[in-house]
């Protein structure tokens, strides 16, 4: 049996063709380097000012600084996942192509998939691009090569943070126009952060112990859907040389993995019903 | 054996019946007409053959296989009464496109879009981008794209729409050409003087409901089917 069908593969590499003209990206990629070159001025100058004296080498920007940079590209990469995910199955339904790739013997869980790992993988390639150009820039003025195991992980995190977003704002696609779901897929992402941050690390016991209307909604959206909230708050913890338990580690990424399978297939069934 | 095998098929939209217990049998090698005036349904019935719209009720098979089932539409090809395509790709583009989606790769994609552009005539539109195409290149593109993969059975909704009097002679000849070769034809019309010089089975769909079907000349009877349809349908 193929792992992939020539369906998949063929839409897979379609949604590049067809998001690497997405103008929206395009801007927000622009937009990016200038926001890297203003950070890297702006850094230029704090380090001219400190001249001579030796620096440090991970803390040559300092840890704020670094946190900073790394949660304004991750926030960002946020930003065009939602750009990405509201436009990649919407724009087959405006330009009217969406019925003729469904007559094909292609599974709509199938077409779903490729379109929303495409767009994942464009988003990890811009993620990606703009860490590496920031460190370029970084070592052509300061020398210093930002690179650690924290950098690896907080990257690793933030392409994992995305997914999530991507699944969020194709879900209300199948509802409403782009505009709506864009708003909806931030408003919801915000909701998960507070959810998870609300409950935080307590079990089920102690949710269940002081039980009310808010508890059980923030409980609800814990456990049911990616903890996008706690992800990102490794990110944060790793980046300031926090240790953290395996156990938590552990929980959190098999939780991420479950929730991420469960949540697709609850779009696919609902794609699965539209008719086009 | 029958290509297409529809039994009952229902479909409403709130309390408009698009489809009321529709059952229509197509067998292969032939071209059927499915004929109606606009609003009678023929794209809604095309779109639940295709999977695209989930009947309310009924049950289709397409070469023996339900249409749920995707595997039925190997074999397939389908073109919607406003092709159109994402306007960056060029016209060998959409049908390598298309081709791939049926499995093809390499020598045998490229040979099979070289010989899809010739049947229909576009090989100096080959590097042109779907945007810059006019109404009829586009579906000239759309037809190239379909005959990609070999398929034994064509759906064409609206086939002639949009096309001038040398590209619907054209088109008709591509299609008698294609009915020669053994390729069952599915063809959804309102033209009503076309059909009747290609299809040898028809059948007239009204507010849902098919009031006639059959083969062709027995069912007219000696009468013109534009005069047949006129009083099936005002009756």
């Amino acid at each position: 049996m193929k792992l992939m069908s020539s369906q998949f593969k063929t839409v897979y590499i379609n949604t590049f063709q067809k998001e690497m003209r997405n103008k929206s990206i395009l801007i927000l990629l622009a937009l990016t380097i200038a926001i890297i070159f203003i950070f890297n001025a702006a850094f230029g100058f704090f380090s001219g000012l400190l001249e001579g004296s030796p620096l440090p080498t991970d803390g040559a920007i300092g840890k704020f600084p670094l946190i900073a940079f790394y949660t304004f590209l991750e926030s960002w990469s946020v930003l065009i996942a939602v750009t990405l995910g509201v436009s990649i199955v919407q724009s087959d339904e405006e330009n009217n192509v969406i019925p003729q790739l469904l007559s094909f013997p292609i599974k709509r869980w199938e077409y779903l998939l490729a379109r929303i790992l495409g767009g994942w993988t464009i988003v990890i390639l811009y993620y990606l691009f703009s860490i590496s150009f920031a460190q370029f820039l970084f070592f052509m003025s300061a020398k210093v090569f930002l690179a650690s195991e924290q950098i690896i992980f907080a990257v690793v995190n933030s392409c994992l943070i995305v997914l999530p977003a991507i699944f969020l704002s194709v879900f209300f696609t199948l509802f409403t126009n782009k505009i709506f779901a864009f708003i909806l897929t931030f408003l919801s992402t915000s909701v998960i952060t507070w959810a998870n941050l609300s409950i935080g690390s307590a079990s089920i016991s102690e949710i269940l112990e002081k039980l009310d209307g808010t508890s059980f909604f923030a409980g609800g959206i814990h456990y049911l859907l990616p903890r996008v909230g706690v992800l990102n708050s490794f990110t944060n913890e790793i980046l300031q040389g926090q240790n953290l338990s395996f156990g938590l580690y552990a929980t959190t990424y098999i939780h991420y993995a479950v929730s991420v399978v469960l949540f697709f297939l609850f779009i696919s069934v609902l794609f699965k019903k539209k008719d086009f | 054996m029958l290509v297409i095998d529809a039994q009952n098929v229902s479909k409403s939209y709130g309390n408009i019946k698009a489809l009321n217990n529709l059952s229509l049998n197509v067998a292969a090698g032939s071209v059927y007409a499915l004929l109606g005036p606009n609003g009678s349904g023929k794209t809604t019935f095309v779109k639940s053959i295709l999977g695209l719209v989930k009947p309310d009720g009924g049950d289709i098979k397409l070469n023996g296989i339900e249409s749920t089932n995707v595997e039925c539409r190997d074999g397939i090809s389908y073109l919607p009464e406003k092709f159109n395509f994402f306007p960056y790709y060029t016209v060998l583009g959409v049908v390598k496109f298309y081709g791939a989606m049926k499995g093809l790769k390499g020598s045998e994609l490229e040979e099979q879009a070289i010989n899809a552009v010739k049947s229909l005539q576009i090989e100096d539109l080959v590097s042109k981008k779907i945007k810059q195409c006019s109404k009829g290149q586009v579906q000239r593109t759309g037809i190239a794209a379909m005959l990609m993969g070999d398929s034994k059975l064509l759906i064409l909704d609206e086939p002639f729409s949009g096309l001038d009097p040398i590209a619907i002679k054209e088109l008709k000849d591509l299609l008698i050409e294609l009915k020669n070769k053994g390729i069952t034809l599915f063809i959804n019309s309102h033209i009503l003087s076309e059909m009747e010089k290609l299809c040898d089975h028809a059948a007239i769909l009204d507010k849902g409901e098919i009031i006639a079907q059959g083969e062709l000349s027995t069912m007219l009877n000696g009468v013109s089917l534009e005069d047949f349809f006129y009083t099936k349908v005002k009756k």
